[in-house]
């Protein structure tokens, strides 16, 4: 599940969600956002938590353990931005761990599938 | 005892009569020889009517003399001799009842009085039934003497038996009390050692009373001091809390610097080149962030074991001010219980005191009790020990009693209670029958089963050999008489039988002791006469004293 645009020599962020961890490519992460507010909002995909603001435009949060999300009230999580295909997808996750350098070893950190992600966020699947 | 008058009455006649006679006879002869000569010496001038006259004369003197002396006095000596002969009779039969008063044998005496002439006749039977009077009169009394002094000697038995045992009780109660004189010196000991010990032990109350007080003192001032701790250590729990909020806070920048810093590396990694230095002091910003995120959890870690120790000390402190608030409660209930045993102990040491005061007095009252015990024992010795002699002497007097009646048994007087005279009737119904011993025997059973009291009946012929006996099973334990005929037992060397054999009449022995029972008994013993008074044998029979004289 290696996202095309990026390369093994590439910087990764380590997140954990729940019992997932992640290596989000640092290229593409935006910001790291702690206690964004985010709103439920129903009739998404099942990852999908639901709509913050950043930098006064909305933007659309996914699970990033690829959980299905139960609604709810609005929460303040940390979000991990990215942009992926020039579109702003924040990623909820519990923890952010370091910078990986590059050539470390990210054996039991996969990197996501950023198209499914920013699809759940109902961002454009870049095909 | 020989008659002086048996034999010689007659002769003493003869030499009265024979000087009559005799001049009688020479006054015939004087006057036949008067005339003779006188017819001879006269002559023939002698008229005739003088020599006739003479003899004439001798024959009317000799006629006047037959007529005036000789005729009565043949009357008066045939008179005389007829007094005589009676008066020898009634000597002969005056023996007789005098040989049966010598013998005791009233009946027989009477018979022969009966035969007495007068006065001797009166006289005798005066004589007889005074005697028989005063017989039955010993009798009667000797009866009564006899119970008497049974009644006498078993009393005085009773009572010096119960005089022993009295004496002996007294010693008991003496040993008793002396007991209970040393119990009540060892209790007035142990009541005085033990007021002794109350004494002390109320001291030790005391001394424990001021220690208990002092344990209450130290024990509130522990509590009081458990309380200071508690209240502390609230107060370092809740700055521990507050202290909690202030690591959260600086964990929360902590964070956010650590976002911040890992921001700026991201940043710094898109400027490229220009992002190298910038990258470096994101570096350094976040390495900040992870060592106060480290030292965040250092503190809360240890936080968190101060937190807990203090949360021990608040469960110690306030579980210690529970012990505390217990101990002080055993504390003060000890404290009223030493207050009690205190007031306990004073009323023992007064008690046992008392005791000790009591036993004391008791001491001395069991010491004369003991003294006066020992007193009464002496005296109930001396009464067991004078009943004791007292009780020979009973025994003497119920001897003496036995005696009087055995002596009025010598005598055979017309009573159910005279032996011999029972005897001489039973004596009546063997005659003739010596021969046969079973019919004897029969007789013989019919009389001891007729008479409780005898414990033997037997008749033994004049050769002293043993024809029957019949001996009372009742009296020797059993049920039914034992009989013997014939047995070929010689009794000729008995006294009895040689008594009866000499003196021809009943005899009665002294007492002795039974071979048969045991008991004390006596032998009465008749002769058994057939026709003419001839001796058949001798009826004895052996009495049972205790039965004999229970009738």
């Amino acid at each position: 599940m290696q996202d095309p645009g990026t390369t093994a020599a590439d910087r990764y962020l380590l997140v954990r969600s729940g019992e997932e961890r992640l290596a989000l490519p640092t290229a593409k992460v935006v910001r790291i956002v702690d206690g964004m507010e985010v709103h439920p909002l129903r009739g998404g995909a099942a990852v999908f938590v639901g709509l913050a603001r950043f930098s006064g435009e909305p933007l659309g949060v996914v699970e990033a353990s690829g959980r299905p999300v139960r609604p709810g009230p609005a929460v303040r999580r940390t979000v991990v931005v990215v942009r992926h295909r020039d579109r702003l997808l924040g990623i909820t996750v519990d923890a952010v761990e370091r910078l990986a350098a590059s050539g470390e070893d990210l054996d039991g950190w996969p990197i996501p599938d950023m198209d499914r992600l920013a699809k759940a966020g109902g961002g454009d699947d870049g095909a | 005892m020989e008659h002086e008058g048996g034999n010689g009455g007659r002769p003493v006649g003869d030499r009265r009569m024979e000087p009559c006679h005799l001049g009688v006879w020479l006054w015939a002869a004087a006057a036949l020889v008067g005339g003779a000569l006188m017819a001879v010496g006269f002559d023939a001038r002698t008229p005739l009517w003088v020599i006739m006259g003479v003899p004439v004369l001798a024959l009317g003197g000799l006629a006047l003399y037959v007529v005036s002396v000789y005729i009565p006095e043949r009357r008066l000596v045939r008179r005389l001799r007829e007094k005589v002969e009676a008066y020898e009779s009634s000597c002969t039969d005056l023996q007789e009842a005098l040989d049966a008063l010598r013998r005791g044998d009233l009946v027989a005496a009477r018979e022969c009085e009966e035969r007495l002439g007068q006065p001797f006749r009166q006289a005798m039977a005066l004589a007889i039934r005074s005697l028989e009077g005063m017989v039955r009169e010993i009798q009667k009394d000797s009866v009564e003497v006899a119970a008497v002094a049974s009644n006498v000697h078993g009393t005085v038995s009773a009572l010096a038996s119960g005089s022993s045992q009295e004496a002996a009780a007294v010693i008991e109660i003496t040993a008793t009390m002396e007991e209970l004189a040393r119990s009540a010196a060892q209790i007035a000991s142990g009541a005085s050692g033990q007021a002794e010990r109350a004494v002390r032990a109320q001291e030790a109350g005391e001394e424990g009373a001021r220690a208990v007080e002092e344990a209450v003192e130290g024990v509130e001032s522990v509590r009081e001091r458990m309380d200071g701790i508690a209240s502390r250590t609230e107060a370092l729990d809740r700055r521990s809390r507050e202290i909690f909020g202030v690591l959260g806070l600086i964990n929360d920048i902590a964070r956010e610097t650590h976002i911040l810093g890992l921001n700026a590396a991201i940043e710094a990694s898109t400027a490229g080149e220009h992002g190298q230095r910038f990258n470096v002091v994101a570096q350094e910003v976040q390495r900040l962030a992870d060592r106060s995120r480290e030292s965040v959890e250092a503190i809360r870690t240890l936080l968190g074991d101060f937190a807990s120790s203090l949360q021990e000390t608040v469960q110690a402190a306030e579980e210690g001010r529970v012990a505390a608030g217990r101990v002080l409660d055993k504390a003060r209930a000890a404290a009223a219980s030493i207050a009690e045993l205190r007031t306990a102990l004073e009323h023992t040491a007064t008690a046992a005191r008392e005791i000790s005061f009591s036993t004391q007095e008791q001491r001395t009252a069991s010491d004369q009790a003991v003294a006066t015990l020992r007193e009464i024992r002496e005296v109930a010795q001396r009464t067991a020990a004078s009943l004791q002699e007292f009780t020979g002497a009973a025994d003497r007097l119920d001897r003496l009693g036995l005696s009087i009646q055995l002596a009025t048994q010598s005598f055979r007087i017309e009573s159910d209670r005279s032996l011999k005279h029972l005897l001489m009737g039973w004596s009546e119904q063997l005659t003739g029958f010596s021969g046969h011993g079973e019919v004897v025997e029969g007789i013989l059973r019919d009389l001891v089963e007729g008479n409780t009291f005898i414990e033997f009946a037997y008749l033994v012929d004049p050769g002293g050999s043993m024809v029957a006996s019949v001996g009372n099973g009742t009296v020797e334990g059993g049920e039914a008489p034992v009989a013997s005929v014939g047995s070929g037992r010689v009794f000729a060397d008995r006294p009895w039988f040689q008594a009866v054999m000499r003196e021809g009449g009943s005899v009665v022995t002294p007492p002795y002791r039974s071979l048969a029972t045991g008991q004390e008994c006596f032998t009465v013993a008749v002769p058994v006469r057939g026709e003419g008074g001839r001796l058949e044998g001798v009826l004895g029979v052996d009495v049972n004293v205790a039965g004999w004289t229970g009738i």
